[in-house]
């Protein structure tokens, strides 16, 4: 079964997690709900619009505007963890509590290239993993107060 | 088994170096600190040999991070760390109050990233200095111990030959040893070679 572009469309908006696809020139041609409603930015601005005019401050993230570069220069595929990024890469927000006090929702991304015919892009996913990385810290916290007590007991 | 000679062997050798350099200069932005690299040895060595050379020494645990090239060669590349030395870097690199005493899904994911920029890093560099494009997929975290290392074994009638690179990365005053493992089929191999010798005629060496 061939599927369609609105059924295409209605899968991408279905999804829990950002689903943005960028030519070659990094214009957006897919900016799905998820990314709509966490970024602010509704589909009908970002798309056709280069990636670095939605979020200037991609210029100085490295990370990111680099792994872009290389899936579109290079074809080469990478991740974005957030366990080394201290700061998340994009301006995102679980809610708009979460955006008034600029908390970025935490990020671990997927930048892979595309090569279609006529097409030559990529693509990058987004997945909210704040739930887990605060567990994470909470863990790593709780791990380093029993270190704490266990020398003391040991003194 | 295919000869490759010294002045192919350290021609890859520097392409390498000038691959590792890219990636500690991410590396180094990531955590706002230097971070060196280099890749001071390239080797050929038949499969079955890869894991001695690697480590002489005793080892257990291995933390690996592999990702899927294609293009004019493909090859099947890994980043090798023992595991002792992987927690050092991911400890390093995160900061980290408690020294974990195994990687978890935090540690595994930051090494994927580490093992992920220094790969795409080299294999770039080849793909610049040879004029050609690879496909990369995404790199894949994997834990090895000394028995499932000994797949390399196995190996030996498609991937009679492994390319290693010794990689030393030096962060916040502490050194550590790891190896990039290139496995390659005879053909790939072979235009790997291929690749070298137009890039050695393109510098008018020959």
């Amino acid at each position: 079964m061939e599927i369609d572009a609105s059924v295409r469309s209605v899968i991408l908006d279905a999804m829990v997690l950002g689903v943005v696809v960028l030519d070659h020139d990094t214009r957006v041609l897919v900016w799905n709900r998820w990314m709509v409603k966490q970024s602010g930015i509704p589909d009908d601005v970002a798309i056709g619009r280069p990636l670095a005019e939605i979020f200037p401050e991609l210029a100085t993230n490295g990370r990111l505007q680099n792994a872009i570069d290389q899936a579109l220069s290079h074809r080469l595929a990478s991740i974005i963890s957030p366990s080394i990024h201290r700061r998340p890469p994009l301006p995102l927000y679980r809610d708009p509590g979460s955006r008034e006090r600029q908390e970025r929702l935490q990020q671990l991304i997927h930048v892979t290239p595309i090569y279609l015919e006529g097409l030559r892009g990529c693509t990058f996913q987004v997945q909210d993993v704040t739930a887990a990385v605060n567990r994470e810290n909470l863990l790593r916290d709780q791990s380093a107060d029993l270190s704490v007590r266990n020398q003391q007991l040991n003194a | 088994m295919i000869e490759v000679s010294d002045l192919q062997r350290d021609a890859l050798g520097e392409i390498f170096n000038i691959g590792v350099g890219r990636a500690a200069a991410s590396l180094s932005q990531i955590v706002n600190d230097e971070i060196e690299l280099s890749a001071p040895m390239v080797q050929f060595v038949p499969s079955n040999e890869a894991m001695q050379v690697m480590h002489g020494r005793e080892f257990d645990e291995f933390s690996m991070v592999e990702q899927d090239y294609s293009g004019p060669f493909n090859a099947k590349a890994m980043l090798v760390f023992q595991e002792q030395n992987a927690l050092v870097i991911v400890g390093k690199m995160l900061g980290g109050v408690v020294p974990p005493e195994q990687l978890g899904e935090f540690e595994q994911e930051a090494m994927c990233e580490v093992g992920n920029i220094i790969l795409n890093a080299c294999v770039s560099a080849l793909a610049d200095l040879f004029h050609v494009e690879f496909n990369g997929s995404l790199p894949v975290y994997q834990h090895g111990t000394r028995d499932s290392m000994a797949l390399f074994e196995d190996l030996r009638e498609d991937v009679p030959v492994i390319l290693i690179v010794q990689i030393d990365l030096l962060i916040r005053q502490h050194s550590v040893q790891g190896h990039l493992l290139f496995l390659l089929s005879v053909s790939s191999l072979e235009e790997l070679i291929a690749s070298i010798d137009r890039y050695l005629e393109t510098l008018g060496i020959d």
